[in-house]
């Protein structure tokens, strides 16, 4: 584990590097900056809870990171590659690869069942990999971890909403990415639920030595990170330790 | 007789007109009402060439199921109506009606698509801020 009382330092290793990112919306006459000038380090295997209220530019902040916006400015470097300097091509393979996502809802194939949620990572790209016997078993191996074994023949519908969200998690580390980007991962759970699959989340991510950048606007979930950076109107705060099991750093 | 069969001929050419937009509409909106499933399948490392592939091929199956199932029915009331109800079913109308149902399946579904390619997976996705 990272020792959260230093900020960490720029390594080749890391698994996440802003530098200056400003992201601008261009909405009719006027300019609306959703980032201004963002600079965050994520080290390898580390736990960062970046949280902000609604409108704050977290989400913003984690598609750049994701590559599913580009930036207007700055450097982004994930796992060693400035992402910026992607093309589509490029982009398509590191979100496929490099990066996994966990989303607030509404995330899977309503009719496909849960173990084929995470086959499809494979199956859209159409790369077979290792084959499909193969993705299946890791397919079924991970829902096993994620204690779903039973449930992997079920359809979304079917499964409750912790359940529908440990799938999503399932697909997101399917491919072993060094950094996984959950937004709001908790937003539609009721507390107890929403505690639970932090939990998972946090010994997945300590077991696999996977980063992540946990956006929230609940600071009850940010005890589950090495550190916690604030957000507000685009602007990030300095980074802040959490000291473990309290959440202390993370209350209003 | 032959103003009375320009007049059918404008009749029928119109409701396959509307019949035509119809059915692309409907592709349309089956197309924009996943936007947000694409937007995540996009998320996870669809490039938007694969959607594309997967929306056509979808439209042209759905087109060919309704294409076999309008013929039958077509057939059937051939069948049934009387001889004196004026209905005529000829291979190059058949021919002509399934390229047409093709084409507003194809185009209905890229209309759409052009939403998709577009899509700001984050927004798609329906996050908070």
């Amino acid at each position: 584990m990272t020792d959260p009382s230093t900020p960490v330092a720029a390594m080749p290793d890391d698994a996440l590097r802003f530098e200056g990112v400003r992201k601008v919306y261009r909405s009719g006459d006027a300019d609306i900056v959703a980032v201004d000038h963002a600079s965050l380090t994520v080290g390898s295997g580390e736990i960062v809870a970046l949280l902000g209220p609604s409108g704050s530019g977290k989400t913003t902040l984690l598609s750049i990171a994701g590559g599913l916006l580009s930036a207007t400015e700055g450097t982004v470097v994930v796992g060693g590659k400035d992402i910026t300097q992607f093309g589509a091509r490029e982009l398509t393979e590191f979100r496929r690869s490099s990066v996994g996502f966990v989303f607030q809802s509404v995330n899977l194939v309503p009719f496909l069942t849960a173990e084929e949620n995470l086959v499809v990572v494979d199956e859209i790209a159409g790369r077979r990999g290792t084959g499909p016997k193969a993705a299946r078993a890791r397919a079924r191996q991970l829902l096993d971890e994620l204690g779903l074994g039973h449930r992997a023949g079920n359809l979304p519908a079917q499964l409750s909403g912790g359940e529908r969200q440990r799938v999503a998690i399932g697909r997101a580390l399917f491919n072993s990415p060094a950094l996984v980007l959950f937004d709001e991962p908790t937003a539609a759970l009721d507390t107890t639920t929403g505690g639970q699959v932090m939990e998972l989340i946090q010994s997945e991510l300590r077991s696999r030595h996977t980063a992540a950048v946990i956006v929230t606007h609940d600071s009850r979930m940010t005890h589950y990170a090495d550190r916690l950076v604030r957000i507000v109107d685009g602007v990030l705060g300095a980074g802040e330790p959490i000291e473990a099991g309290t959440g202390t750093a993370a209350e209003h | 007789m032959r103003e009375q069969s320009s007049t059918f001929n404008a009749i029928i050419g119109s409701t396959l007109a509307v019949v035509l937009a119809v059915v692309g509409l409907f592709f349309s909106l089956l197309t924009l009402e996943r936007t947000a499933l694409y937007g995540v399948l996009k998320a996870v490392g669809a490039s938007t060439g694969r959607l594309f592939a997967g929306i056509v091929v979808q439209a042209v199956v759905v087109a060919v199921i309704a294409f076999v199932a309008g013929s039958a029915l077509a057939a059937l009331a051939d069948a049934v109506l009387p001889a004196a109800v004026p209905l005529q079913l000829t291979t190059g109308r058949f021919v002509f009606t399934f390229v047409a149902l093709i084409v507003a399946a194809v185009l209905g579904s890229a209309i759409s698509l052009r939403r998709v390619t577009r899509i700001d997976p984050a927004s798609a996705i329906g996050s908070s801020s």
